[in-house]
């Protein structure tokens, strides 16, 4: 696992170092997606991973067509969607247990600074579990605005959905002191 | 066989007393508590593993005193809350059980194998690598018991583990943890069926402990104040 690390490290770094025309960072790309289909994911999974990255893309485009040339901008882009898809196939084939012993070793050396390693591991492994959460907080809010015949909107959102997130932190941290979490 | 015992024990919040409670000693394997919704129930849950503190008095489980020694306490205790969103750490079921025995200083394997052991006997062996938040409430539920019995706790306590469920999955829950789950069972309800089947039933009301007995008889009192 560690050296399945290691590799995506070192791959990304090279990425950001040689991928510098059209034509690599395509193949990059392609050679992403490819494997993708190699541990068994379907077209349909992988347009809609793509289309998870919408907003990303657009954040990170829209400046640089603003102040580069259009050629390098999607080469830049490119390059970061690659790497994106490296990491999340990086994610999808280790087990979320190993990603955390990797961070604790990683968070070693901040124990010198009273850090402890295990209490950054339980953070990274809750952030993980929070967005599956934060979606059935935003559908659930959907739901109740439509039921009162209102039209969701995206503003609309974010007060409930900070309210609920808040209520949940507070029972959820009275839940891991009772699994007999040290914070 | 557990005990639970509490002396001259009070809860303040502001200043306000919610829960006193003078002297209660409790042995049964199966204790409902029963009462109106403010009552101190969960006051009282909470206190048997620390996650309340009384202001005055002593809280024994075990003959462990919960303020003096809170991790021992909080380790011999399984806590179920009614929320099951609440009580996930891990991403997928079988992590999140093995969250459970972190520290218990066990192999991988066998980790792997006692958490495998304990979805298994809640009927989510199947699910192992599943993401916990797609479960149904029932299922989180009993996500929530294999955590918790996996550490083999001497006391589980359970605070209205069926209030967010449907009767079906109601039953399942109050079965499963009745069966006993443990050497001590703590099951906070407001479904007097449930109550009915506990060896002992203990009445709150409005922080003060009003009986103590057969469910049969403190449920016909607490009854008698509605009618
Ligand atoms: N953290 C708290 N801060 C202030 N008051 C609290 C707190 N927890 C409980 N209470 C109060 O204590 C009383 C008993 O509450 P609780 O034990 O939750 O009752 P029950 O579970 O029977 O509904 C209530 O009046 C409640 O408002
Ligand atoms: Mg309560």
């Amino acid at each position: 696992m560690a050296i399945k690390f290691a590799a995506l490290v070192l791959g990304l770094l090279a990425i950001s170092i040689f991928a510098k025309d059209v034509t690599s960072v395509l193949s990059i790309l392609l050679f992403a997606i490819l494997s993708f289909t190699l541990i068994g994911t379907n077209a349909k999974q992988i347009f809609s991973m793509l289309w998870s990255l919408k907003l990303v893309v657009l954040l990170v485009l829209l400046p640089q067509l603003l102040f580069m040339d259009w050629s390098l901008a999607l080469v830049n882009v490119t390059r970061l969607v690659a790497c994106i898809l490296f990491a999340m196939l990086f994610t999808s084939t280790t087990r979320n247990q190993e990603i955390l012993e990797l961070v604790e070793l990683l968070a070693k050396p901040l124990k010198a600074l009273g850090i402890r390693p295990n209490t950054i591991a339980l953070l990274v492994a809750m952030a993980l579990n929070s967005i599956a959460l934060l979606n059935k907080f935003v559908a659930d809010i959907r739901e109740a605005q439509l039921a009162r015949g209102m039209k969701p909107k995206l503003h609309l959102l974010v007060l409930p959905v900070l309210v609920l997130s808040l209520k949940h932190a507070d029972d959820h941290a009275e839940a891991l002191l009772a699994r007999g979490v040290e914070v | 066989m557990g005990s639970i015992t509490l002396k001259d024990v009070e809860v303040q919040f502001d200043g306000k007393t919610v829960l006193a409670i003078d002297d209660l000693s409790l042995t049964a394997n199966t204790i409902a508590v029963i009462g109106a919704n403010g009552s101190g129930k969960s006051t009282f849950a909470r206190l048997l593993n620390g996650l309340a503190k009384p202001s005055t008095g002593q809280v024994l489980v075990n003959e462990i005193d919960v303020v003096t020694e809170p991790k021992r306490a909080v380790s011999q205790a399984g806590f179920i809350f009614s929320n099951p969103d609440v009580q996930i750490v891990m991403p997928t079921l079988i992590e999140d059980v093995e969250f459970s025995l972190r520290s218990v200083g066990l192999s991988k394997a066998e980790q792997n194998a006692q958490a495998m052991a304990a979805l298994d006997a809640v009927g989510l062996k199947h699910l192992a690598d599943a993401p916990a938040q797609s479960l149904s409430s029932g299922q989180k539920q009993l996500l929530a018991i294999a955590a918790i019995t996996v550490r083999k706790p001497s006391l589980v306590i359970a605070d209205e583990p069926t209030a967010l469920l449907d009767l079906g999955n109601a039953k399942q829950i109050a079965q499963l943890l009745l069966s006993p789950v443990a050497d001590q069972v703590v099951l906070v309800t407001h479904d007097m069926k449930l109550a009915g089947l506990c060896e002992v039933a203990v009445h709150f009301d409005q922080g003060r402990l009003v009986s103590v007995g057969a469910p049969k008889d403190v449920i016909a009192r607490y009854e008698k104040m509605f009618a």
